[in-house]
């Protein structure tokens, strides 16, 4: 564990093999140059949540880090599913003894000496597979620190598994990621717990604003949906603030003007099911006043049950399946290479 | 878009749409709206009561009856200050505005002609969305009829639903010796009237796979119903 990470430090190819190494490290930089304009060894941290259990949270994490690995980019995956954590799983990994539940604890000081080697290079990892739930209230007032270590890894990218629900732990993660990625299938059930963690995370961003104590509690009452205040729809919120604090109201458009979460619509069986992509987007600019981005979408696909049989991610058991050319198109509109479907 | 601009109703954004879109989709658009925010849609359900999507469909349709005429677009164009929309593929619009037309004629619908300046945009058709609209019988030439005017080539619709281009001639010609057993082709007809955002698929698959039993046309003697 600290070795690989040493590894990485030195700049040293994770490839066992060494008659690849040279190529790895040559696509490495290509691919640094040539992706997304960032400080140079600040990893980009991804979130990929989306409110239910068994929508594909863990697939998308694995299979878009591995892509990201195997393009040359240095990635770290880490499981925050907790209580359901199977992320080490879908990466062929065995259950590591240590996991983020150790660095919770306070038994490590730093989330690199829980870090894990995969079998792809370039691609480590931190479990939460021994963790249990009650970890998640332990680490709500270290998310802060957290992301703070991940920001000093010298890495490219930083994939986070979220887990179902609206934990503020989760809350948290998803909105301190540079992008955040909500996967949801195109039914009933997952388009409606979709919305709900929508709005819990915008109205977290909004309760920390700093903006008067009377305009928090307005943003209070306007959470319940059976609230008193008249509100319809959490858009409406910025026009009651502006009748109140003009000043207030401007603080709270601020904070969610940058909030533009990636969705990527699972298990697609037909048009039908891709255009759901495009009617969540134009709901939630209507009701939450945000605009989403549908980056893409992935197939329905045999492949996905017969990859996580074999304990690997699809991309690598099947690189050419339907589901992996999908995961390849998705990699490239999440990186910018490729327009999002919508807008 | 001009702060000023900003204060009056962007029938764009109503649709989900920029100024620069195209006739064509304009109209891909309108459909899509209507579908987003119609009782059976699971992206609208949750977050909106009855009240709301009503109000938010009388918006849509206010929207595309500006927008979906070109005349009409280019006054309110000039009254936002948006930039006057051009076509930039005039000759496959011209090709394909052909088509429509010739199709719809059989059809005994009327349809505005193609004149010099109208003929490089896609026309919407209020009588034909009326009649997709109220449709009750669904037959082979009527679903080649919404295809070809919503501008939808056999190979897009084959690619849409993944059905072959072989199976989509014979439904759409009514040819029972290539179509498929009823119990699949409900499915398929089903498939093919929602991609073509023609409302009420089921019931008028249905009405399509139930005529067809009746004319003995398919059914056989694979399995009984």
């Amino acid at each position: 564990m600290d070795k690989a990470w040493e590894e990485i430090c030195s700049g040293v190819n994770l490839s066992s093999g060494s008659s690849n190494a040279q190529n790895n490290q040559d696509v490495r930089v290509s691919s640094r140059v040539s992706g997304l304009a960032r400080e140079e060894s600040v990893p980009y941290i991804w979130s990929v949540g989306g409110g239910k259990g068994g929508v594909g949270k863990s697939l998308i994490s694995a299979n878009f880090a591995w892509i990201l690995a195997r393009r040359g980019r240095r990635v770290l995956a880490i499981d925050l599913d907790l209580g359901g954590a199977n992320l080490h799983t879908c990466l062929g990994v065995n259950p590591p003894k240590l996991g983020i539940g150790d660095w919770a604890l306070g038994k490590v000081d730093h989330i690199r000496q829980v870090m894990v080697t995969t079998k792809q290079p370039g691609l480590l990892h931190v479990s939460g597979s021994q963790d249990p739930l009650e970890i998640m209230n332990l680490m709500v007032d270290r998310c802060d620190e957290l992301v703070h270590q991940l920001r000093e890894l010298d890495l490219d990218d930083v994939i986070i598994d979220l887990g179902a629900g609206t934990h503020p732990l989760t809350l948290n993660f998803f909105n301190a990621a540079d992008s955040g990625i909500l996967s949801i299938l195109p039914e009933p059930t997952s388009v409606e717990n979709a919305y709900r963690f929508i709005r819990a995370l915008f109205y977290q961003k909004l309760m920390k604003t700093d903006v008067p104590k009377g305009i928090h509690e307005v943003i209070q009452a306007a959470v319940d949906t059976k609230n008193v205040i008249g509100l319809r729809a959490p858009a409406d919120i910025f026009a009651v603030v502006e009748r109140l604090d003009p000043v207030a109201a401007e603080i709270l458009k601020k904070a969610v003007a940058d909030f533009h979460p990636k969705i990527v619509i699972n298990q697609v069986r037909s048009q039908v099911d891709i255009d759901v992509g495009k009617a969540i987007c134009s709901v939630c600019r209507r009701y939450f006043g945000l605009q989403l981005h549908y980056a893409g979408y992935v197939d329905y696909d045999n492949s996905v049950w017969r990859a996580i049989r074999s304990r690997r991610p699809a991309v690598a058991e099947f690189p050419r399946s339907a589901l992996a050319s999908r995961m390849e198109r998705l990699t490239n509109t999440l990186l910018g290479e490729e327009k999002d479907l919508y807008p | 878009m001009s702060a000023k601009n900003e204060k009056l109703i962007n029938l764009y954004l109503v649709l989900d749409i920029t100024p620069g879109t195209t006739q064509n989709e304009i109209l891909h658009a309108y459909n899509r709206a209507k579908n987003t925010y119609s009782d059976h849609s699971v992206a609208s359900y949750a977050v909106f009561d009855d009240d709301s999507k009503e109000d938010i469909l009388q918006e849509i349709e206010h929207a595309f009856e500006v927008l979906g005429s070109p005349a009409k677009r280019r006054d309110y164009d000039l009254k936002m200050g948006f930039e006057t929309w051009k076509d930039e593929d005039h000759s496959s619009h011209v090709k394909k505005n052909a088509k429509t037309v010739d199709i719809l004629e059989k059809r005994r619908l009327s349809v505005v002609k193609p004149s010099e300046d109208m003929a490089s945009s896609f026309v919407a058709n209020p009588k034909f969305e009326n009649e997709i609209e109220e449709c009750a019988e669904l037959t082979g030439e009527f679903l080649k009829a919404v295809r070809i005017y919503r501008q939808t080539s056999e190979d897009e619709l084959a690619r849409m639903t993944r059905l072959s281009h072989h199976h989509i001639r014979a439904i759409e010609g009514e040819d029972g010796t290539q179509l498929h057993h009823p119990v699949y082709l409900r499915g398929h007809l089903t498939l093919i009237c929602q991609t073509l955002e023609i409302p009420n698929a089921r019931e008028l698959a249905n009405t399509y796979v139930d005529r067809l039993l009746a004319e003995g046309k398919v059914g056989g003697n694979q399995f009984s119903l």
